[in-house]
């Protein structure tokens, strides 16, 4: 039988500390250091991934979501925390892959409703979310995989194509089984993965496992915003895939400029291909379709290409970080190969996670 | 050093000075210009301690104070005071002027200061601050103030003052932290002085971080008797309030538009072809990737005409590094 999590894992109160003016804290250092030393092994190593991608949100909007949660008015409803999960998750989808599309589709009434094209404009999410959500009847993942499948049906080939679903329900409403869908998933290579707030559901789990995707059921908030961050990182190529290679594309690209250097209030550009008007890059050409981006995104999508480089971890700790200054209360301390100056655990994880280079190794 | 007092300040500003005097004595060649040259880099210098002060006194901002030279960058101990006040404002000034007399023993032959290892280290500050402030109890937490997604109770921000472009090898490193301040959601501001825009744009990178993550870009131009005033002016209300004032929009904006190298000739382009495993740019259709190696289809097909007539007209605004390939990927 496998051990369950509280059996093998750490304790939730090991972590609590006390301040010298006696209030509590929880001391998360030693936590850290378990988790990225998980993840670090992937980081540092340059990685053939799936850089450009194109993933559809589903999003369960169904009459579970007008639910009301027990004895606790001050907490947001469901449909409030679905929209923030999406917000925040869409910030940093777009911070990790620059020239990628986000779409999102909405389940209720038994139907599956394109609420947002693919698109590369954060802003575009961003006011879907400020607006207000439909919300009711029965949810039906067969005609969302159906819509989200005659969207994906026209992505190129070079482009990885995924569904990320985010379901609250514990039932489904399909007309018929959702085999065939599955199935035509699988051909063009559309890998399905799920977060279910509710619980697991078998139908859920087989969809995952036949795309080679993953089924997740968080606890809490902070698990929910760890598994949606370990989502926005692109995806390994498989090695032994052949498709990849083949569907390897030169794609034509513009740099926009800015439509008149005296006026930036608009911050409207100008195609390089057609003159004509555009809105802020990374975006497509309305009118000739060019694929169109600055050489800001560009620079920042090679944070996949050319990771940093893993620090060495030792136990050689001194008493201030290099790069924040602040006393070093961790076993453990963290070394550039380069320039041989250490950082702490929390400077450690965010040089290359977020910054993607050392501050003493100019990138 | 504890973050505890950072939960009922309402802002941080982290001011990054650059303390090489070399841009501002190099082009003097006798003595009396040097002179001028030397008053000059005085001035400036107390330019940013009465603007420092002024932020103080205003208000319940903390002001953190990171030096930056061709040789070394650090924090000023004093400004990390979590009692700091304008009382004790005088330490840090103190402080600051030691650190510059104990510098002038040193000649500096290089122009470019470590600028981007500054903004790294305030980022890693920043960022090592917030983390603490996670964990205090009481902190305001995104389920119950869904609108505002990276609310700690205390903005941020990160200054820049200095006297010359940075290196152009940092070029990268600067947009690296650029993103990296949208995402923790600290505005960076610049203050350029001695500097001159030609003709609206600019290709300076330090414009293009604070176009990116929302802050003010301020080129001050040779004249120390006009700094103090556009530093009140166009730069005071954007740090001294937790939220930055949009509407206020009286700093003059630049536009600015950066070009690409392609790989295959190093040269400007605006409309080319990108890999798409490797994102390297060509400026003509090519048969083979120059990045990884990959042989295209695209047999019988070549890049339209357009693409040269285009990449062939001069360009405004070319900064080299960005898009050019450093290493092969595996």
């Amino acid at each position: 039988m496998d051990p369950v999590s509280w059996d093998t894992g750490t304790l939730p109160w090991e972590h609590i500390r006390e301040n010298d003016d006696g209030t509590l804290f929880v001391d998360a250092s030693t936590r850290v250091d378990q988790d990225f030393t998980q993840e670090r092994e992937d980081l540092g190593k340059m990685i053939v991934r799936h850089m450009i991608r194109c993933v559809l949100v589903i999003l369960d909007l169904s009459d579970s979501m007008e639910e009301k949660e027990a004895k606790a008015s001050n907490k947001p409803g469901r449909t409030a925390f679905l929209k923030q999960t999406l917000r925040a998750f869409a910030r940093e989808f777009f911070d990790q892959n620059s020239l990628s599309r986000l779409g999102v589709i909405g389940l209720f009434h038994s139907e599956g409703h394109i609420l947002v094209m693919p698109t590369g404009n954060l802003q575009d999410i961003l006011s879907f979310c400020d607006k207000p959500l439909e919300t009711g009847g029965e949810p039906s993942i067969r005609n969302g995989l159906k819509t989200a499948h005659i969207v994906l049906r026209f992505i190129p080939e070079y482009v990885s194509k995924e569904i990320l679903i985010l379901y609250s329900s514990v039932r489904t409403c399909d007309p018929t089984p959702i085999g065939d869908v599955v199935k035509d998933l699988k051909e063009r290579s559309v890998r399905c993965f799920v977060v279910s707030f509710a619980g697991e559901l078998h139908v859920l789990t087989k969809l995952a496992l036949d795309t080679s995707g993953s089924h997740h059921v968080p606890m809490n908030l902070d698990v929910t915003q760890q598994i949606l961050s370990k989502f926005t990182l692109p995806f390994p190529v498989d090695s032994s895939s052949h498709s990849f290679t083949k569907a390897i594309r030169p794609i034509p690209i513009g740099i926009p400029q800015r439509s008149s250097p005296e006026d930036v209030e608009d911050n409207s550009f100008i195609c390089p291909q057609c003159l004509s008007k555009t809105s802020q890059p990374p975006t497509d050409c309305p009118v000739c379709g060019l694929l169109l981006i600055s050489a800001h995104h560009l620079s920042r999508s090679t944070q996949h290409i050319f990771p940093l480089i893993a620090f060495n971890q030792t136990r050689d700790v001194p008493e201030i970080c290099h790069g924040c200054t602040q006393h070093v209360s961790s076993q453990f301390a963290y070394e550039c190969p380069k320039c041989q100056q250490k950082y702490c655990t929390n400077c450690n994880k965010f040089l290359h996670e977020t910054l993607n280079h050392c501050p003493s190794c100019p990138a | 050093m504890t973050s505890s007092f950072l939960a009922f300040k309402e802002y941080l500003t982290i001011f990054i000075l650059d303390i090489n005097p070399f841009p501002w004595t190099a082009q003097h060649q006798d003595v009396s210009s040097e002179q001028s040259g030397n008053q000059s880099f005085q001035t400036y210098l107390q330019t940013f301690l009465a603007f420092v002060s002024t932020y103080i006194s205003i208000g319940d901002g903390l002001a953190v104070i990171l030096t930056s030279s061709p040789s070394n960058c650090s924090f000023l101990d004093s400004s990390l005071n979590p009692t700091q006040s304008l009382s004790s404002f005088a330490a840090i000034a103190e402080e600051l002027q030691n650190l510059i007399a104990t510098l002038q023993t040193v000649t500096f032959q290089s122009e470019h200061s470590l600028i981007s290892e500054a903004i790294s280290k305030a980022l890693c500050y920043i960022n090592s601050v917030q983390i603490k402030q996670k964990q205090l109890p009481g902190t305001t937490k995104t389920t119950e103030n869904p609108s505002k997604l990276s609310t700690h109770g205390t903005k941020t921000h990160i200054v820049v003052f200095t006297a010359s472009e940075p290196n152009p090898r940092e070029n990268t490193s600067i947009i690296n932290c650029a993103f990296s301040s949208v995402k923790l959601d600290v505005n960076f501001h610049s203050c350029c002085f001695r500097f001159q825009s030609q003709s609206g744009s600019t290709t300076n990178p330090l414009h293009h971080a604070s176009s990116l993550s929302g802050g003010v870009f301020l080129s001050l131009p040779d004249n120390s008797d006009e700094y103090y005033q556009s530093l009140i002016l166009h730069l005071l209300p954007s740090i001294s309030r937790p939220d930055p004032i949009t509407t206020l929009k009286m700093a003059p904006k630049l536009s600015y538009t950066v070009f690409p190298t392609c790989r295959c000739h190093n040269k400007p382009i605006k409309l080319g072809y990108l890999c798409s495993s490797c994102f390297t740019i060509h400026c003509s259709l090519p048969k083979k990737c120059v990045g990884c190696t990959t042989t295209f289809d695209t047999q019988g097909t070549r890049s339209p005409i357009i693409f040269d007539l285009i990449n062939s007209q001069p360009s405004i605004g070319t900064v080299k590094g960005l898009g050019a390939m450093k290493q092969e990927p595996t």
